[in-house]
């Protein structure tokens, strides 16, 4: 992974997105998980499953978005390169 | 050893203070050495619009602080060439120059730096 | 791993406040160091150390100070976005001649040098927006 990008609302998805290189990741995360509701393509896809949890979105998430735990947060940060965190 | 890190500037400059924070974080980081660049998208690039007057809202005037950057050693300022044309800015809109990047080039600078924050 | 963390957002106003404090949890838990915690923007009202929580919601407050007096995580706080928003410790509540120190001790108020030494310090910097 190179880059790992932040997502944390549906707005910063549209900064974030021309931007992803196929070698990276994306964590959604508080209403970022929205997103998660869609297919997504350019990188991998994450999205925080607390915040998912919280929203009533667990079985709403699509098949190509995988649930990370803050302890696999924790890992995308430091298996990547550099964080850049998107908002709007 | 100095670290590259760039800043992001996404957001319209008046409606927060977001605009004005950063920047002040920004001319800090030129002090301090580091391989500082700037990269302005999306509505970030209204920060840049010239004959900008804070004065006008009882405010420091964004684009003014921006003329610093060079003074402080940061002189590496890109923006966002989709965002310009969305937003139907050019060269002669703004007031300071800076070096025009497409998405591939923006994909680039970001995979070169250690630090990227807003 | 050592990481440095950003907080843009307000607690409460913002949800970045408390996804940070849980992610330096987790990493604390997973054997990385926090190097340091800086608060920028609103994010330096996680100071204000005369909030009380409802009984049903959690003290995002309280969990910072946790962080820091426990796990000796510096919590530093942005001290130009601090004073326009009313965030003073002893020190600066004696300079301004200021009724209260509303900032809790367990946050020390520091220029924007230590945001950018927070940067180079780190083999990460993971910014947490509002």
């Amino acid at each position: 992974m190179a880059t790992l990008h932040l997502v944390n609302k549906p707005a910063a998805w549209e900064g974030c997105h021309p931007l992803l290189d196929a070698q990276d990741a994306v964590l959604l995360i508080e209403d970022g998980v929205y997103l998660a509701q869609q297919a997504l393509s350019g990188a991998t896809f994450y999205a925080l499953e607390p915040d998912i949890r919280a929203r009533g979105l667990s079985q709403r998430i699509h098949t190509n978005i995988r649930p990370a735990s803050f302890d696999d947060f924790v890992g995308l940060v430091e298996g990547c390169q550099r964080v850049v965190t998107w908002s709007a | 050893m100095a670290k590259r890190i760039l800043f992001l500037l996404n957001r319209a400059p008046y409606g927060s203070s977001y605009a004005l924070e950063a920047i002040e974080s920004i001319l800090v980081a030129g002090v301090f050495d580091q391989e500082v660049s700037v990269l302005f998208t999306g509505a970030g690039l209204y920060q840049l619009l010239s004959e900008q007057d804070g004065g006008a809202i009882g405010g420091r005037t964004v684009g003014k602080m921006l003329g610093a950057l060079p003074e402080y050693g940061v002189t590496e300022l890109f923006a966002c060439r989709p965002s310009a044309e969305r937003l139907g800015l050019t060269d002669a809109n703004l007031c300071l120059p800076v070096t025009w990047l497409d998405y591939a080039e923006q994909r680039r600078l970001i995979g070169r730096q250690d630090v990227v924050t807003g | 791993m050592v990481i440095s963390i950003a907080v843009h957002g307000a607690p409460y106003a913002s949800a970045g406040s408390r996804t940070a404090l849980r992610f330096a949890e987790s990493a604390l838990r997973l054997g990385h160091r926090i190097h340091r915690v800086f608060f920028y923007h609103d994010g330096v009202l996680a100071a204000a150390g005369q909030g009380v929580a409802p009984q049903d919601e959690e003290d995002l407050h309280a969990g910072w100070v946790r962080l820091g007096e426990s796990h000796g995580v510096e919590l530093a706080v942005c001290i130009a976005n601090a004073l326009k928003r009313g965030m003073l410790d002893e020190a600066e509540r004696d300079r301004y001649e200021k009724d209260a120190a509303t900032a809790h001790p367990a946050f020390t108020i520091v220029g924007l040098g230590q945001l950018i030494e927070a940067m180079t310090a780190a083999d990460r910097f993971v910014t947490f927006a509002a």
